[in-house]
């Protein structure tokens, strides 16, 4: 028999629909996502790290999970909303259907669910605080209850919490660049490996001086969760280290960069989830990138922090990237390495080499 | 870069007549692309010879020439008009081909001419298939092995080193036309010889074959600084080997990683910038082991396609329009969304629900065709489905094929699974078919899992997981009762996409009593939004499809009453573009008197499914229950259905049973008219003339009705719709012989031959002359919009004759006659909006044949000439307005000039391409090229010119045939013919052609004193016709059937003629026309063009 399910959106209708995976209630900010494809990917992205993810596709992880595709070793998400979750692994390096590997992580999942109306609430409200409960916790008055319980809503900073270096495909070249770690995705440290030198994947508290010690060709600030603010744990290096080293900070990464560079940072308007348009000041030529932030950087306080605006969203006119020559330091809102999503931004990774080099 | 300002005249090329692989999918995007350009300031000059389209409705382009797409015709138009760039990419392959040929005159060159969109170059690099395999490799992508060959002797050395089994694919041919698989020797040869023919420039590419791979297309847009985005991507259910066109294809790819998505996105960039493709869109088709992944390339269309439509149609955005402001200097990141105001154009659209797209095929039309379907296009349409899951849209597309079924079976159609022989299962898994869908299911019941399917057939089990869903539903289903259906059963099983028909049938009850149980349960439709980014910002299109148990999308009430337009579904022989015209028109007329304009089709390639025609557009199925749903949310103030020919009719007194208003002429005089007894009664009535008629139901029945009404007589069954089973009997053999045919036919169809469903038997007359006249009235007053007279002798059906417009021979004293009798059909029957009558007229006798109180498919041809825009005042005189309020009092004078319409066949796509042995080298076919009472035409052109002969030459062009000014001309006319012949035969000598003829007809000829070799029949022995023909020493084929039976010597004739190009003309009248077109063509030097808008300023 189906497992009854409910969700709970802060303030709305309840909606009900069909338990997949682990019996059980979870919650976090939930956030819309316009993947057809590559849902295990984005569900392993850590900067997806205690947020919950409705599914505007209605056919959620009919591949299965590939495990190359995955973006670390666990699943980020605390639980998804979709209209119907795949039950076979379709694709030949598929491994494990979807229902199969949310139940072996503890994944609670809700579908069969309306999840346009869904994706219109969240459209029109932006971040909204969700509930889902399934099988015994599909209990709408147990459920609301949680939306009281202030300290259960504390969401952990995504992020190594030791050094280690990486090793897979790195190449035999002399340099190292070093990555502060606010939630790095696997296809991040994939695509520094080819730069061809050595990785070395930090804290993000991790102290300037320990970095700089290793002498590293360039810093990079990884995406991941949170909003410059709540990663202020990281401003002491990033100010340490702006002008002494190339710094290329990536999603919240860049946000902390151009923060400590005085850029002033707002945390209210329309969250940039998934593949968005990015297009170029005074050229004609557009990128589809890929996005997770609900930070923006104020326009107008580029020029004050001494930052050179390079990239500017399409829809909404905001700023998706920055740069000083000067500093020698790099700023994108957006996920270069996309994964899942298109990969038009690639070339930040050659600009990035092109920096350290000189 | 913003729009160009060095460009202010461009000129556009449309796609010509609908034909299998190129249908109306092209109007569609030039009509936009015509939209799109007017827009931007630009003068537009639009050269189509296909007058039933919107696009060359007078005011979608500046300048308007429905001239043929030959090199001379569009060279003319270009001389004349002197634009500053010409647009190719937007009306299909003929377009683009037409194109190419101009700018390979040097034409281009010699005006000063830019092609813009595609140049030459890329359309060489694309079309190309050794300049395209090049590209593809610089870009870094993989390919399938293979070589190309211009000759027998190097097609032979290819294979050797590829090995079999092969593709053999010839360059620049549309939809596949003379390419096929080979599996042995003996097919490559043929194959590789009849693909050597086909191919505009004698080249074939041998290619490895990837049979069975997982077949992906993706639809690009890219702009000239090198953005490209993709506007979606799809999966085809049915792996490689079967033509795109022929596949249900499903949209978004479902099976793929993301990383194999951004691999094609990746290689689709790549090859895009290898080949240079710029300010377009595109389609790249791909190919992937389904063991390996490996992915390779198969072909690129550097032009909007008809995937573009589909994806258009599929995503919501509009990539005609994109791909029009894109070649005239828009970047993408300048242009916004539409759709979605607050996007930029340069995004990707997402999509939150799963569209599916069912081929229709036409097989039915020609008996004995091979109904099998492999790598040459041979469906003549298509309808697209959308639903919130696979399941939905597989369930809403089955149903929306007009072939009497309501979903994945489960509708009290199916055989007996488990009776099924297992041979005939694996047979119809194994070889793609048209019924393969259903067998699919037959294997699943029949136990086969998925993986076995997937054995056999290549098929993804992911697609047949989901179909084994819907039967487990379905079986869930059996087991309750409708008493016992609850709300959530009802929803639940509507989610699966079930109509109320298998609902009824799983329940064991009526569909009414399902429908009123449901609505009791208050389970009805939701409508959600195809709006380009999946819900996730405000849209402010108004296009919908439907579901159940979701929220019903919000729309702003404009306190307007409404109109609701019923389209006309898939295309099919018969049901064209004609009715999706007057569809479009009745919506506009319907705007521009105030109303709110509703629309529900399912058919993709449409004018009237493009978002802006109406103000709400529904992409539904066209049946009683969808219909029922959207009026139950609409609320309409009247439902047109005399608009989207028989579709809407087929469904018509359903809907007045439950009550929805009919807007014009009832329902109940549409019966009048189609009912036999009623309809012989009105004409008594009306003192008008029919021939004499009768019914039987067996075969005695039917001899002595026939000895009463005298051969030859007209008989077919009176419950097939669209000629099916319909011929011209004789005499009493061969009244016996289509006795037993039938007999086989209606055994196949499940039917028998009854009082209640008889057969209908007509007296015919011999070479009468037929015309068609159109109507409109108002219920008071009657405006005869056009008179036409049929170039083919009555017999022929009117959809595949060619007529003239005005008449070219009927006396004042026949055409008062014919309108007076028009006048007053219409007025009994009450007509409110169009009708169309067919008659015959012997020996100044006016019989009436048929009386259709609806739009025909004549009406855009007769608005084109005479500028009367005919859909859109029926629809306002539906809509209240009188005749007069209309100005259509008066009767019109006759146009100074004349229209000829033409109509084209798909004949050459039935020739077999391989693997059939026939004696002496002669091309086999499987459905002989002759033309009857049941219609076999995808389609039309229209020659117009101030002289008959030359609009008929024009149409002749248009259509595809060669006219030949000097050579030899073969005759072999029966007996009958004769008389009419000594005019053609001394005509054809004056010019300076050799006749040949069989000894028959040469005797003949002889005795009027003109020189004639007589030549020997296929049967007398060789060198015979066929030989000379192969040889290239004929080039004109007079070849009138000899009534009866087709004998093997003509069909072998007609068949060689259509393999090699010859001009074949069937009938003695079409002859006599053709002959004259040719010494006024050799009289004139050529056509001359003008403009339809300086034709009609001249009315």
């Amino acid at each position: 028999m189906a497992l009854p399910a409910l969700l709970l959106l802060e303030n709305e209708e309840p909606f009900w629909g069909v338990g997949v995976g682990m019996e059980g209630m979870t919650q976090g900010v939930m956030v819309a996502s316009a993947f057809s494809a590559g849902i295990p990917d984005l569900m392993t992205d850590p900067s997806y790290t205690g947020k919950l993810v409705c599914f505007t596709y209605p056919h959620i992880g009919t591949s299965g999970m590939v495990p190359s595709d995955l973006q670390s070793d666990e699943i980020a998400v605390r639980g998804i909303a979709a209209r119907e979750v795949g039950r076979t692994a379709a694709n030949r390096l598929g491994v494990e259907a979807m229902n199969a590997w949310l139940d072996r992580n503890g994944i609670p999942a809700i579908e069969g669910l309306d999840t346009r109306s869904v994706t219109a609430i969240l459209a029109r409200r932006g971040l909204v605080r969700a509930v889902i409960g399934t099988g015994k916790y599909a209990d709408a008055s147990v459920l609301a209850k949680q939306f009281s319980d202030a300290t259960s809503w504390d969401v952990p900073k995504a992020g190594t919490t030791k050094p280690y270096d990486w090793t897979d495909g790195v190449g035999d070249d002399s340099g190292t660049i070093i990555v502060y770690d606010f939630g790095v995705k696997k296809g991040l440290l994939r695509r520094l490996a080819s730069l061809g030198r050595a990785i070395r994947v930090v804290p993000s508290n991790y102290p300037a001086a320990d970095a700089l010690a290793l002498k590293p060709d360039g810093i990079v600030f990884s995406g991941g969760n949170g909003v410059p603010d709540t990663r202020a744990e990281a401003h002491a290096a990033a100010s340490a280290m702006l002008g002494q080293v190339p710094l290329w900070g990536i999603g919240v990464g860049a946000g902390v960069l151009a923060q400590v560079a005085g850029a002033a940072i707002a945390v209210n308007g329309t969250a940039h989830y998934g593949v968005q348009p990015v297009g170029r000041p005074g050229e004609p030529s557009g990128e589809m990138t890929v996005q997770a932030h609900e930070f923006w950087i104020e326009g107008e306080s580029l020029m004050t922090a001494g930052l050179e605006l390079t990239h500017v969203h399409l829809n909404d006119g905001s700023v998706e990237g920055f740069r000083c020559t000067k500093r020698r330091l790099v700023g994108t809102l957006f996920h270069p390495e996309s994964e899942p999503g298109p990969r038009d931004s690639l070339y930040c990774f050659e600009r990035f080499s092109d920096m350290m080099r000189k | 870069m913003p729009k160009r300002t060095d460009l202010h005249k461009i000129a556009v090329i449309g796609a010509g007549p609908i034909i299998i692989g190129q249908a109306c999918e092209f109007d569609y995007s030039g009509t936009q692309a015509c939209k799109a350009l007017k827009e931007e300031g630009y003068e537009v000059v639009l050269i189509n010879s296909n007058p039933a389209t919107i696009m060359t409705d007078p005011g979608t382009a500046d300048r308007t020439y429905i001239e043929p797409l030959t090199l001379e015709a569009v060279a003319a138009v270009l001389r004349k008009e002197r634009p500053q760039a010409l647009l190719p990419t937007l009306g299909g392959q003929t377009a683009l081909n037409t194109a190419f040929r101009v700018a390979d005159a040097g034409i281009l060159a010699e005006l000063d001419i830019e092609l813009i969109g595609a140049d030459r170059d890329v359309i060489h690099r694309a079309e190309d298939r050794d300049a395209f395999r090049e590209a593809v490799r610089r870009a870094g992508v993989d390919l399938p092995a293979s070589g190309l060959a211009r000759s027998m002797d190097e097609a032979m050395r290819v294979v050797e080193e590829i090995g079999l089994p092969c593709i053999i694919r010839p360059a620049f041919t549309l939809g596949g036309t003379g390419g096929g698989m080979a599996y042995n020797m003996e097919e490559f040869r043929r194959t590789a010889m009849a693909g050597l023919d086909a191919s505009m420039v004698g080249e074939i590419l041998v290619e490895e074959s990837v049979v069975g791979w997982k077949e992906l297309e993706i639809e690009m847009m890219a702009d000239s600084s090198g953005n490209g985005i993709v506007i979606c991507t799809v999966e085809n259910l049915d792996p490689m080997g079967v033509h795109t066109g022929d596949s249900i294809t499903v949209a978004p790819a479902q099976t793929m990683t993301d990383a194999e998505i951004q691999e094609m996105r990746d290689k689709s960039l790549a090859i895009m910038a290898s080949i240079g493709l710029k300010t377009s869109g595109c389609n790249i088709q791909f190919a992937q082991s389904p063991q390996t992944g490996r992915m390779v390339a198969i072909e690129l269309n550097p032009r909007v396609s008809r995937s573009s439509a589909l994806a258009s149609k599929a995503t919501g955005f509009p990539i005609a329009k994109i791909a029009a402001k894109v070649a005239v200097g828009y970047q993408l990141t300048e242009l916004r969304n539409d759709i979605v105001p607050e996007r930029s154009a340069c995004g990707e659209p997402a999509i939150d629900y799963v569209v599916v797209k069912i081929p229709r095929f036409a097989f039915e039309k020609f008996p004995g065709s091979d109904e099998t379907i492999s790598i040459q296009m041979k469906s003549v349409g298509e309808v697209m489905a959308i639903g919130r899951t696979f399941k939905e849209a597989l369930q809403k597309g089955m149903r929306s094929m007009e072939n009497g079924r309501f979903g994945m079976g489960g509708d009290g159609k199916d055989p007996d699974p488990v009776a099924l022989d297992e041979e005939t299962v694996r047979a119809k898994l194994v070889v793609p078919n048209r019924d393969r869908l259903y067998y699919l299911r037959y294997a699943l019941e029949r136990g086969m899992t998925p993986e076995d399917i997937f054995t056999l057939t290549g098929i993804d089990p992911w697609w047949t997981h989901q179909m084994n869903e819907i039967l487990v539903e379905e079986k869930r289903l059996r087991g309750l009762s409708l008493d016992g259906m609850t709300k959530d059963d009802f929803i639940r099983a509507k989610q699966f996409g079930f109509a109320d028909v298998q609902l009824a049938h799983a329940l064991n009850s009526t569909e009414a009593a399902v429908r009123a149980k449901r609505y009791e349960l208050g389970v009805r439709a939701s409508y959600r939004l195809v709006d380009t980014c999946a819900g996730t910002a405000p849209a402010t299109n108004p296009y919908y499809y439907g579901t159940y148990g979701e929220q019903d999308e919000a729309r702003a009430d404009s306190g307007r009453e409404k109109i609701l337009i019923l389209g006309g579904g898939p295309n099919r022989i018969g049901q064209g573009i004609e009715f999706d015209y007057c569809c479009c028109h009745a919506s506009f007329a319907a705007r521009d008197l105030g109303y709110e304009s509703l629309i529900i089709n399912c058919n993709p390639e449409t004018v009237s499914t493009d978002f802006d025609t109406s103000d709400r557009l529904y992409f539904e199925p066209l049946t009683v229950e969808d219909t029922l749903e959207v009026v139950n949310r609409e609320k309409p103030k009247g439902v047109i259905i005399q608009f989207g020919g028989q579709t809407p009719l087929n469904i018509s007194r359903a809907l007045v049973e439950a009550g929805v208003p009919i807007l014009g002429t009832t329902v109940d005089s549409i019966d009048r008219a189609s009912d036999r007894g009623q309809f012989s009664d009105l004409l008594r009535k009306l003192d008008l003339l029919q021939t004499h008629n009768a019914v039987a139901h067996t075969l005695d029945g039917a001899l002595e009705a026939a000895r009463g009404i005298g051969f030859p007589v007209l008989m077919r069954p009176s419950f097939v719709l669209g000629g099916a089973k319909m011929e011209i009997v004789h005499d009493e053999p061969m009244l016996r012989k289509y006795w037993e045919e039938l007999i086989v036919y209606c055994t196949k169809a499940d039917v028998t031959i009854s009082q209640a469903r008889p057969v209908l038997i007509d007296g015919f007359l011999e070479n009468a002359t037929e015309v068609d006249v159109d109507a409109i009235a108002d219920g008071e007053s009657v405006f005869i919009a056009g008179v036409m007279e049929h170039i083919e002798q009555a017999g022929i059906h009117s959809g595949d004759s060619a007529c003239s417009l005005p008449p070219y021979s009927l006396t004042p004293e026949v055409r008062a006659g014919l309108e007076d009798a028009t006048k007053r059909l219409a007025l009994e029957l009450g007509v409110r909006g169009l009708m169309n009558v067919q008659y015959a007229v012997k020996d100044g006798l006016i019989y009436v044949l048929e009386v259709n109180p609806r739009a025909s498919r004549t009406v855009p041809f007769v608005s084109k000439v005479t500028g009367v825009p005919v859909a859109r005042y029926a629809t306002m005189a539906m809509l209240g307005k009188s005749l007069a309020d209309l100005g259509l009092t008066e009767k019109r004078p006759d146009p100074t000039f004349y229209g000829v319409k033409e109509a084209v066949f798909p004949f050459p796509r039935f020739l077999l391409p391989s693997s059939v042995v026939s004696e002496s080298g002669i091309p086999l076919a499987t459905v002989d090229a002759v033309l009857g009472p049941e219609m076999k035409s995808p389609g039309e052109v229209m020659g117009i010119d101030a002289d008959l002969d030359l609009a008929f030459a024009k149409s002749q062009l248009g259509a595809g045939s060669k006219m030949p000014l000097a050579g030899t001309a073969f005759i072999s006319v029966k007996p009958s013919d004769h008389d009419q012949l000594e005019h053609i035969a001394r005509t054809l000598d004056n010019l300076g052609f050799k006749l040949l003829a069989t000894r028959g007809t040469a005797l003949a000829i002889r005795q009027w004193g003109l020189p004639v070799e007589a030549i020997r029949k296929v049967s007398e022995g060789r060198p015979n016709v066929v030989d000379l023909m192969v040889d290239n020493r004929i080039h004109l084929v007079i070849n009138t059937p000899s009534g009866k039976t087709p004998r093997r010597d003509e069909t072998a004739i007609r068949t060689t003629a259509l393999a090699r190009g010859i001009p074949l003309i069937t009938t003695v009248q079409a002859a006599g026309a053709f002959v004259s077109a040719i010494r006024k063509l050799k009289g004139e030097g050529g056509i001359t063009v003008k403009a339809l808008q300086d034709y009609h300023a001249g009315l």
